[in-house]
């Protein structure tokens, strides 16, 4: 697991933290576990990647954060996405489905020629 | 992320450093709880539950740098937190910054002031558009010549013949009396220094006036027809005050009237280095402003000008010596009587200036000012090497606290910043101050001579990048090495204790053995300027310069014609010579170093070399008992005196070198006596005496010119200088003047003496001004390299002891005395300064030979020096040696043992 956690690219890790987003403000941890119960346990972000992009897409302007109170009533840091972290979803998921229709195409075909 | 948005966020960031901060460490730790609250709502014991969760974290403080690390402002920051730390570190090592401070700012600030200073009297190219159009041209009277003056009259074939040339202007040295009574606030008499120049002379140079205009071409063709002058900035602001209105205003040249039609520009203080002009007057108006003027625009033969042109674009120089030759033949052949053999020399103006007996110095001084900056760098290097590896334990302590190795690179950085920039202030304020020493050192004399020193600024950014460089070069290089090392001797818990032959070690070795053999080179060099200095002033002068006041009086200044001035000299020197307090007294028209003449001589019976018959001869108009007044001994027939005047028969004096060339080669003077010479006019005149060489302003320990006296009263000089000698001593001299000065009032009350000048203080200012200065410059670098070269070995040493302090230490426990250990330190210095001396002799030795035309009357291995500056070299490395071995000695053993 470790391993495919290095190898997150920062953009990709950006993605998933804005998707994780979509849909309410979330804390650090609730962040986390979104992403590693979304991706089915394949990626396990660690605060050292975690909280580096948070505070970068914080001063991108894609993110906006408060203080709250947790579920276990302890003061923690919100974060929502903005309407230009919205844009930035939209166009880096648009991307994304771009490069995986590439690759995937590239990867099935280069089977199908194999087994002829 | 856009420039805006970066700068807002890093302007954000730093503002409220402590607040995010702050809200940084509630929310890292705010995440650890959560995690430990979730582990412990799965069933997880709290004590387990906060461990694994920490585990799991991967440690507070690593996320809270990993998180600041990618905000903005993060480099800026730790910049700052750098710089602070860097300054600390060198605060708690007073004596490393200091030393390389130090050498830095000698290297930097005195190499700049030095330069300035050659840039000052020799380098700096003329003040007009396109210096390096700008050539000279010489006459020269034979073949063998190089130089020389040119004559009007060639000077004018010149001009209307040669094609090579966009303009060729002529100039010519005067010094006239100014009367500018009633047309400005000062209009004290003075005596102005000028030039007599060509009408084209501003605009070939393309100088354009500051205020009125430059001279039409008519004033430049009728002799005495348009009495016009241009006045310099200089007089403008002195006499005239700035008056805006100076145009057209009337002033008197030597009792003529002139007008002033314009002012130089303040940027043009003339073509010469040393002479600045005060006024500028045609060359046409000569007779008007020099005693034989006249004469000088007539005769072909009377070559006094000073030729300087600009190039036209496109045409090289030998392309324009080729056709000055051409010209100079059909002149020969048209003019044989005055321009037999003659030849012309085109020179780029630069090349004619260092060519005139400075031409190796330039060179030799860029070498030191080099080889200074070297021995500044290799302090520097040195010592920054041997910091960077004393530091390993220190770095190696760092990495294992969790920075980043891109961390401590930047660390590194920061602290030779610190350091470069330090050392760059200071040598900076040390070129300033050095500029202003020089200026208040540099002779002042009337014609305000003397250079113009101004702090080059090219040459200290060269400086300061140099040394930056290598500051960085040097600091940086170790660092790396040293972090490498340390990442990877994470593991090793010591430090070797005994030197170790790595490349740092060597590196050092050598640059400290090097740095001492240049100081010694460049002491010998000094201390063998020093000595010509020395034997330069003790020379014999042939003339006795002390207790001798000057005073000279111009009563053409009040109007006087010149019979009139004659007799006033004559009344003056009788009552000047029966005041108390005066031993002797007497008259001449030119003094040593201050003013100097030449004619056009013949002599009976000698025919020169190169077939001329009128030879340009130094010549002294001087009074009745010149010769024993100045202490200068005859060698045959008498001097002058009383009767010598217009009703007698004209008589002529020569010095020893006139008459051995032209008279008595085999020496024996008394037959010179009774022999004929005559001047342009062609009387006959008779040598009545013969008298020793004496110095008449040449420079010092060189033959004399072939000279020739003619008696004060006999011709109409106007211009004098009274020499009087005193009874006492030089104070009771001073307080003659007064008393000389009633005389004048008494004869006259309108006029006043123009200067007044002891005798001494002359000799001292003008003739020693090159040696001296070079002497000085010298025994400048010499004492900056022995400098750098002490502190250089004292930071070694210092180094060397320190490294082994623990090997003292076990030495000492067991029973090893101090002195045994003290030479065992001491050795070390002295066998490293002891290869390099004897590098630097040897080197010395070799290079001294070179400088022979330089050192005049002093041996290029003069033994003293080289002696001299051994025993010198050899007492400072004792001592820089002898300083941190004994402190290394003092260290408690058990101190010593533990120190790791």
């Amino acid at each position: 697991m470790s391993g495919e956690q290095t190898e997150l690219l920062q953009g990709t890790l950006d993605l998933l933290i804005l998707k994780a987003l979509a849909l309410q403000e979330m804390h650090g941890l609730q962040i986390s576990r979104r992403i590693e119960q979304v991706t089915k346990g394949t990626f396990r972000v660690k605060p050292g990647s975690l909280f580096p992009s948070l505070h970068r897409m914080e001063e991108e302007g894609w993110l906006i954060s408060s203080w709250g109170e947790s579920e276990n009533r302890r003061k923690a840091k919100y974060y929502k996405l903005t309407r230009a972290g919205r844009q930035q979803l939209e166009t880096a998921a648009e991307r994304w489905k771009r490069i995986s229709l590439a690759m995937s195409r590239a990867l099935e075909g280069g089977e199908k020629e194999a087994t002829e | 992320m856009s420039i805006f948005r970066k700068l807002k966020n890093t302007g954000a960031n730093l503002a409220g450093k402590r607040a995010r901060d702050r809200e940084l460490d509630a929310e890292v730790n705010g995440y650890l709880d959560e995690l430990t609250d979730e582990k412990i709502n799965s069933g997880m014991a709290p004590e387990q539950a906060r461990r694994e969760a920490r585990m799991e974290l991967g440690g507070v403080e690593q996320v809270k740098e990993q998180t600041r690390e990618v905000r903005s402002g993060f480099l800026l920051e730790t910049f700052w937190r750098d710089l602070q730390f860097a300054f600390r570190g060198l605060r708690k090592r007073p004596g490393f910054t200091v030393i390389v401070v130090l050498s830095l700012a000698l290297g930097i600030g005195a190499n700049a002031a030095i330069f300035s200073l050659v840039d000052a009297i020799i380098l700096r190219p003329l003040p007009v558009p396109r210096p390096h159009e700008i050539i000279t041209i010489d006459t020269g009277a034979s073949r063998l010549i190089q130089y020389g003056n040119s004559s009007y009259l060639d000077y004018l074939d010149f001009r209307n013949r040669a094609k090579s040339f966009k303009g060729l202007a002529i100039s010519q040295g005067m010094s006239a009396g100014l009367n500018a009574a009633g047309v400005a606030p000062d209009s004290k008499p003075q005596i102005v220094y000028g030039l007599l120049v060509s009408g084209n002379f501003f605009s070939t140079l393309e100088v354009h006036p500051a205020a009125g205009r430059d001279f039409l071409p008519e004033e430049d063709r009728v002799p005495g027809k348009y009495p016009v002058a241009i006045i310099s900035h200089h007089l403008w602001q002195n006499v005239f005050a700035g008056d805006s209105a100076v145009q057209g205003k009337i002033v008197k040249l030597n009792g003529h009237s002139f007008t002033i039609v314009g002012v130089a520009p303040k940027s043009f203080t003339g073509i010469d280095l040393f002479f600045k002009p005060d006024i500028y007057v045609p060359e046409v108006m000569s007779a008007q402003v020099m005693p034989d003027g006249a004469d000088v625009l007539k005769q072909r033969s009377y070559r006094g000008f000073d030729i300087r042109g600009r190039m036209n674009p496109g045409v090289t120089l030998s392309q324009a010596q080729a056709e000055m030759d051409v010209i100079m033949r059909d002149l020969e052949r048209e003019h044989p009587e005055s321009n037999k053999d003659t030849v012309a020399y085109v020179r780029n103006d630069m090349n004619r200036r260092l060519g005139n007996g400075l031409s190796g110095l330039p060179l030799v001084l860029i070498g030191m000012v080099v080889l200074v900056l070297l021995m500044a760098c290799a302090n520097v290097s040195s010592l920054l090497m041997a910091k960077a590896t004393s530091r390993l334990k220190e770095v190696t302590t760092q990495l294992a606290l969790g920075a980043t190795r891109g961390r401590l690179v930047r660390q590194f950085l920061t602290e030779s910043a610190l350091l470069a920039a330090m050392g760059c202030a200071a040598g900076i304020a040390l070129a300033y101050g050095c500029i202003r020493g020089f200026t208040f050192l540099a002779p002042q004399s009337p014609g305000q001579t003397g250079p113009d020193f101004r702090l080059d600024v090219r040459v200290l950014i060269c400086a300061v990048a140099v040394s930056a460089a290598a500051v960085f070069l040097f600091g940086l290089a170790p660092a790396l090495t040293a972090v490498r090392d340390a990442w990877a001797a994470t593991l090793s818990t010591r430090t070797s204790a005994s030197g170790n032959r790595s490349f740092s070690t060597i590196a050092r070795r050598v640059l400290i053995g090097g740095q001492v053999a240049l100081s010694v080179v460049l002491l010998i060099v000094a201390g063998l300027f020093l000595k010509a200095f020395s034997h330069a002033q003790n020379i014999d002068l042939g003339f006795n310069p002390n207790n001798l006041v000057l005073l000279s009086v111009d009563p053409m200044l009040n109007g006087y014609p010149a019979d009139q001035a004659a007799r006033f000299h004559e009344q003056l020197l009788q009552r000047v010579r029966e005041l108390p307090g005066v031993k002797s007294a007497t008259i001449a028209t030119h003094v040593p170093f201050v003013s100097g003449a030449s004619w056009d001589l013949s002599i009976d019976g000698y025919t020169a070399p190169s077939g001329e018959r009128f030879l340009d001869t130094v010549t002294n108009q001087v009074g009745p008992q010149y010769f024993s007044m100045m202490q200068i001994s005859m060698l045959a027939g008498r001097e002058f005196n009383e009767r010598d005047n217009r009703k007698a028969p004209n008589v002529v004096m020569v010095n020893e070198t006139f008459a051995k060339n032209y008279l008595t080669p085999d020496g024996n003077f008394d037959k010179a006596l009774g022999r004929i010479v005559r001047l342009r006019d062609g009387g006959a005149i008779q040598v009545v005496g013969v008298a020793k060489d004496s110095n008449n302003g040449g420079p010092m320990g060189v033959p004399p010119n072939p000279i020739f006296y003619t008696p004060y009263f006999q011709q109409a000089a106007t211009q004098g200088t009274l020499h009087i000698r005193g009874d006492g001593d030089a104070s009771a001299l001073l307080a003659i003047v007064p008393e000389v000065r009633r005389e004048i009032s008494a004869l006259d009350a309108g006029i006043a003496p123009v200067s007044v000048q002891m005798m001494t203080h002359v000799i001292s200012e003008q003739g020693l001004f090159l040696p001296r200065i070079v002497a000085l410059l010298c025994g400048a670098f010499g004492a900056v390299a022995l400098a750098l070269a002490f502190i250089g070995l004292y930071g070694v040493v210092s180094f060397m002891a320190a490294r082994r302090t623990q090997e003292i230490g076990i030495r000492m426990t067991l029973g090893a005395q101090r002195g045994t250990v003290l030479r065992m330190i001491l050795a070390n210095g002295l066998v490293l300064a002891g290869v390099g001396l004897i590098i630097g002799l040897l080197g010395a030795g070799m290079a001294t030979p070179l400088l022979r035309e330089m050192l005049v009357g002093v041996s290029p291995w003069d033994p003293l020096t080289y002696v001299a500056i051994t025993v010198v070299l050899v007492t400072a490395t004792v001592v820089a040696s002898w300083i941190p071995a004994n402190r290394a000695t003092r260290v408690d053993p058990m101190t010593a043992l533990r120190y790791e």
